[in-house]
Protein backbone atom coordinates (compact mmCIF):
# COMPACT_ATOMS: atom_id res chain seq x y z
CA UNK A 1 0.00 0.00 0.00
CA UNK A 2 2.64 1.99 0.69
CA UNK A 3 4.59 1.49 -1.91
CA UNK A 4 1.21 2.36 -4.56
CA UNK A 5 0.77 5.69 -2.68
CA UNK A 6 4.98 6.48 -2.94
CA UNK A 7 4.39 5.82 -6.96
CA UNK A 8 1.02 7.23 -7.60
CA UNK A 9 1.58 10.49 -5.86
CA UNK A 10 4.26 11.29 -8.28
CA UNK A 11 2.03 9.98 -11.30
CA UNK A 12 -1.07 11.85 -10.48
CA UNK A 13 0.96 14.88 -9.91
CA UNK A 14 3.13 14.74 -13.53
CA UNK A 15 -0.46 14.39 -15.01
CA UNK A 16 -2.12 17.41 -13.10
CA UNK A 17 0.73 19.13 -14.26
CA UNK A 18 0.72 18.39 -17.97
CA UNK A 19 -2.94 18.76 -17.73
CA UNK A 20 -2.92 22.36 -16.56
CA UNK A 21 -0.19 23.72 -19.26
CA UNK A 22 -2.28 21.84 -21.47
CA UNK A 23 -5.17 23.80 -20.49
CA UNK A 24 -3.57 26.99 -20.21
CA UNK A 25 -1.69 26.59 -23.75
CA UNK A 26 -5.85 26.43 -24.72
CA UNK A 27 -7.01 28.98 -23.20
CA UNK A 28 -4.33 31.12 -24.36
CA UNK A 29 -4.70 30.40 -28.03
CA UNK A 30 -8.68 31.14 -27.39
CA UNK A 31 -7.37 34.65 -25.94
CA UNK A 32 -5.02 34.97 -28.95
CA UNK A 33 -7.86 33.93 -31.77
CA UNK A 34 -10.56 36.44 -29.70
CA UNK A 35 -8.02 39.34 -29.71
CA UNK A 36 -7.14 39.20 -33.32
CA UNK A 37 -10.52 38.68 -34.22
CA UNK A 38 -11.51 42.12 -32.25
CA UNK A 39 -8.32 43.84 -33.45
CA UNK A 40 -9.18 43.26 -37.18
CA UNK A 41 -12.81 43.92 -36.74
CA UNK A 42 -11.49 47.54 -34.47
CA UNK A 43 -9.26 47.94 -37.69
CA UNK A 44 -11.90 47.41 -40.14
CA UNK A 45 -14.31 49.74 -38.71
CA UNK A 46 -11.48 52.77 -38.59
CA UNK A 47 -10.37 51.81 -41.79
CA UNK A 48 -13.86 52.49 -43.10
CA UNK A 49 -14.38 55.51 -41.16
CA UNK A 50 -11.21 56.72 -42.32
CA UNK A 51 -11.81 55.61 -46.19
CA UNK A 52 -15.31 55.10 -46.67
CA UNK A 53 -15.34 51.57 -47.91
CA UNK A 54 -13.95 48.52 -46.14
CA UNK A 55 -10.73 47.49 -46.99
CA UNK A 56 -10.68 44.68 -49.96
CA UNK A 57 -8.15 42.06 -48.45
CA UNK A 58 -6.34 42.02 -45.31
CA UNK A 59 -2.95 42.97 -46.68
CA UNK A 60 -4.71 46.70 -46.78
CA UNK A 61 -4.97 46.36 -42.80
CA UNK A 62 -1.82 45.02 -42.92
CA UNK A 63 0.52 47.57 -44.66
CA UNK A 64 -1.69 50.89 -43.84
CA UNK A 65 -3.06 50.38 -40.61
CA UNK A 66 -0.19 48.04 -39.10
CA UNK A 67 -2.21 45.27 -38.10
CA UNK A 68 -0.29 42.49 -36.83
CA UNK A 69 -0.47 38.83 -36.13
CA UNK A 70 1.49 35.59 -35.54
CA UNK A 71 1.02 34.36 -39.27
CA UNK A 72 2.66 30.83 -38.46
CA UNK A 73 0.55 30.19 -35.89
CA UNK A 74 -3.13 31.84 -37.06
CA UNK A 75 -5.21 31.79 -40.08
CA UNK A 76 -6.79 34.51 -40.66
CA UNK A 77 -9.87 34.08 -43.42
CA UNK A 78 -10.42 37.35 -44.54
CA UNK A 79 -13.94 37.93 -46.35
CA UNK A 80 -14.87 41.25 -47.81
CA UNK A 81 -18.92 41.44 -49.06
CA UNK A 82 -18.75 45.19 -50.70
CA UNK A 83 -17.47 48.31 -49.82
CA UNK A 84 -20.47 49.12 -47.57
CA UNK A 85 -20.74 45.85 -45.64
CA UNK A 86 -18.56 44.62 -42.39
CA UNK A 87 -16.47 41.68 -44.00
CA UNK A 88 -16.46 38.35 -42.18
CA UNK A 89 -13.37 37.76 -40.13
CA UNK A 90 -12.28 34.36 -38.40
CA UNK A 91 -9.60 33.29 -37.22
CA UNK A 92 -7.90 29.93 -36.63
CA UNK A 93 -5.06 28.46 -35.36
CA UNK A 94 -2.43 25.91 -37.94
CA UNK A 95 -2.57 22.44 -37.48
CA UNK A 96 -6.45 22.28 -35.88
CA UNK A 97 -9.07 21.25 -38.33
CA UNK A 98 -11.52 24.09 -39.35
CA UNK A 99 -14.69 23.90 -37.85
CA UNK B 1 36.69 48.20 15.22
CA UNK B 2 33.64 45.73 14.74
CA UNK B 3 31.13 48.42 15.51
CA UNK B 4 32.41 50.76 12.72
CA UNK B 5 32.05 48.02 10.36
CA UNK B 6 28.28 46.90 11.65
CA UNK B 7 27.39 51.04 11.41
CA UNK B 8 29.10 51.07 7.82
CA UNK B 9 27.08 47.98 6.95
CA UNK B 10 23.73 49.40 8.18
CA UNK B 11 24.06 53.10 6.75
CA UNK B 12 24.89 51.05 3.20
CA UNK B 13 21.58 48.60 3.48
CA UNK B 14 19.43 51.62 5.20
CA UNK B 15 20.68 53.60 1.23
CA UNK B 16 19.55 50.80 -0.71
CA UNK B 17 16.44 50.45 0.97
CA UNK B 18 15.96 54.19 0.67
CA UNK B 19 17.16 53.72 -3.26
CA UNK B 20 14.35 50.53 -3.61
CA UNK B 21 11.09 52.14 -1.84
CA UNK B 22 12.08 55.26 -3.86
CA UNK B 23 12.24 53.38 -7.35
CA UNK B 24 8.84 51.40 -6.48
CA UNK B 25 7.25 54.63 -5.95
CA UNK B 26 8.87 56.19 -9.02
CA UNK B 27 7.03 53.13 -11.13
CA UNK B 28 4.22 52.96 -9.25
CA UNK B 29 3.24 56.65 -10.07
CA UNK B 30 5.22 56.03 -13.72
CA UNK B 31 2.07 52.99 -14.13
CA UNK B 32 -0.64 55.18 -12.86
CA UNK B 33 -0.15 57.60 -14.96
CA UNK B 34 0.28 55.50 -18.15
CA UNK B 35 -2.76 53.38 -17.25
CA UNK B 36 -4.72 57.00 -16.77
CA UNK B 37 -3.44 58.01 -19.79
CA UNK B 38 -4.38 54.68 -21.65
CA UNK B 39 -7.94 54.85 -20.17
CA UNK B 40 -8.06 58.45 -21.83
CA UNK B 41 -7.22 57.65 -25.28
CA UNK B 42 -9.06 54.37 -25.07
CA UNK B 43 -12.40 56.72 -23.77
CA UNK B 44 -12.02 59.19 -26.35
CA UNK B 45 -11.12 56.76 -29.81
CA UNK B 46 -14.38 54.83 -28.26
CA UNK B 47 -15.93 57.81 -28.48
CA UNK B 48 -15.02 59.46 -31.22
CA UNK B 49 -14.77 56.24 -33.87
CA UNK B 50 -18.36 55.83 -33.40
CA UNK B 51 -18.98 59.27 -34.53
CA UNK B 52 -16.62 58.99 -37.07
CA UNK B 53 -17.94 55.74 -38.50
CA UNK B 54 -21.92 57.13 -38.72
CA UNK B 55 -20.14 60.86 -40.23
CA UNK B 56 -18.66 58.23 -42.74
CA UNK B 57 -21.53 56.28 -43.41
CA UNK B 58 -24.22 59.45 -43.81
CA UNK B 59 -21.43 61.07 -46.18
CA UNK B 60 -21.82 57.64 -48.32
CA UNK B 61 -25.73 57.59 -48.01
CA UNK B 62 -27.29 60.22 -49.47
CA UNK B 63 -31.33 58.69 -48.81
CA UNK B 64 -31.08 58.71 -45.12
CA UNK B 65 -33.95 58.60 -42.42
CA UNK B 66 -35.28 57.53 -39.10
CA UNK B 67 -37.77 54.28 -38.29
CA UNK B 68 -38.62 52.98 -35.17
CA UNK B 69 -38.87 49.53 -35.10
CA UNK B 70 -38.96 47.25 -31.49
CA UNK B 71 -39.05 50.78 -29.99
CA UNK B 72 -35.80 51.62 -30.51
CA UNK B 73 -35.45 54.83 -33.16
CA UNK B 74 -32.84 53.58 -35.88
CA UNK B 75 -31.04 55.42 -38.40
CA UNK B 76 -32.02 53.92 -41.79
CA UNK B 77 -29.62 54.33 -44.94
CA UNK B 78 -31.84 53.43 -47.99
CA UNK B 79 -30.35 51.63 -50.99
CA UNK B 80 -32.26 50.33 -54.05
CA UNK B 81 -33.09 46.92 -52.27
CA UNK B 82 -31.16 47.08 -49.28
CA UNK B 83 -31.40 48.92 -46.16
CA UNK B 84 -28.80 49.55 -43.58
CA UNK B 85 -29.94 50.22 -40.00
CA UNK B 86 -27.55 51.74 -36.84
CA UNK B 87 -29.18 51.22 -33.57
CA UNK B 88 -28.38 51.19 -30.02
CA UNK B 89 -29.49 47.77 -28.44
CA UNK B 90 -28.21 46.86 -25.26
CA UNK B 91 -24.97 48.67 -24.73
CA UNK B 92 -23.82 48.39 -28.21
CA UNK B 93 -24.12 50.67 -31.70
CA UNK B 94 -25.45 47.99 -34.07
CA UNK B 95 -25.93 47.59 -37.29
CA UNK B 96 -28.18 45.35 -39.51
CA UNK B 97 -28.23 45.13 -43.60
CA UNK B 98 -31.08 43.73 -44.87
CA UNK B 99 -33.60 44.05 -47.55
CA UNK B 100 -36.33 46.85 -47.63
CA UNK B 101 -39.02 44.22 -46.90
CA UNK B 102 -37.02 43.10 -43.85
CA UNK B 103 -39.53 42.28 -40.42
CA UNK B 104 -36.91 40.34 -38.69
CA UNK B 105 -35.76 41.32 -35.03
CA UNK B 106 -33.22 43.69 -34.71
CA UNK B 107 -31.13 41.75 -32.19
CA UNK B 108 -29.72 39.83 -35.53
CA UNK B 109 -27.80 42.98 -36.49
CA UNK B 110 -24.28 43.33 -35.86
CA UNK B 111 -22.26 44.63 -33.04
CA UNK B 112 -19.88 47.53 -34.17
CA UNK B 113 -19.05 49.62 -31.07
CA UNK B 114 -19.48 49.38 -27.32
CA UNK B 115 -21.61 52.34 -26.51
CA UNK B 116 -23.81 53.75 -23.62
CA UNK B 117 -26.25 55.72 -25.30
CA UNK B 118 -27.73 56.86 -28.84
CA UNK B 119 -29.80 59.61 -29.22
CA UNK B 120 -31.44 60.35 -32.50
CA UNK B 121 -33.02 63.75 -32.97
CA UNK B 122 -34.69 65.14 -36.36
CA UNK B 123 -35.94 68.31 -37.60
CA UNK B 124 -36.15 68.85 -40.84
CA UNK B 125 -32.90 68.17 -42.47
CA UNK B 126 -30.81 68.37 -39.47
CA UNK B 127 -29.94 64.77 -38.08
CA UNK B 128 -28.74 65.34 -34.51
CA UNK B 129 -27.03 61.99 -32.83
CA UNK B 130 -25.55 61.96 -29.38
CA UNK B 131 -23.26 59.40 -28.16
CA UNK B 132 -22.65 58.90 -24.49
CA UNK B 133 -19.70 56.38 -23.44
CA UNK B 134 -18.79 56.70 -19.66
CA UNK B 135 -19.28 60.23 -18.21
CA UNK B 136 -18.68 61.98 -21.79
CA UNK B 137 -21.33 62.71 -24.57
CA UNK B 138 -20.32 63.84 -28.03
CA UNK B 139 -22.75 65.65 -30.71
CA UNK B 140 -22.59 64.97 -34.44
CA UNK B 141 -25.15 67.03 -36.93
CA UNK B 142 -25.61 66.10 -40.53
CA UNK B 143 -27.22 67.57 -42.58
CA UNK B 144 -29.14 66.63 -45.62
CA UNK B 145 -30.26 67.43 -48.71
CA UNK B 146 -33.38 66.09 -48.60
CA UNK B 147 -36.56 67.03 -46.45
CA UNK B 148 -39.08 64.32 -46.14
CA UNK B 149 -37.88 62.41 -42.67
Amino acid sequence: MKNILKYAFPIILIISLIYGVNMTQNYSHNQDIKRIEETTKRLCLKYYSNEGRYPHDIEELINDYGLRYNQQQYHLIYHNEGDNILPTIKVYRKGKQYE
Amino acid sequence: MNDHKNSHLVFSLSLLLIFVIGSFFVLLFETKGYSKLQDTINEQESLYMPLSYIQTKCRMNDDISIETREHIDCLVFNQKEMKTYLYYQEGKLKELYATAEYKGSLSQGQDLFEIDDMKIEVSKTLFIITIKKGSIEKQLNIYTTRGDH
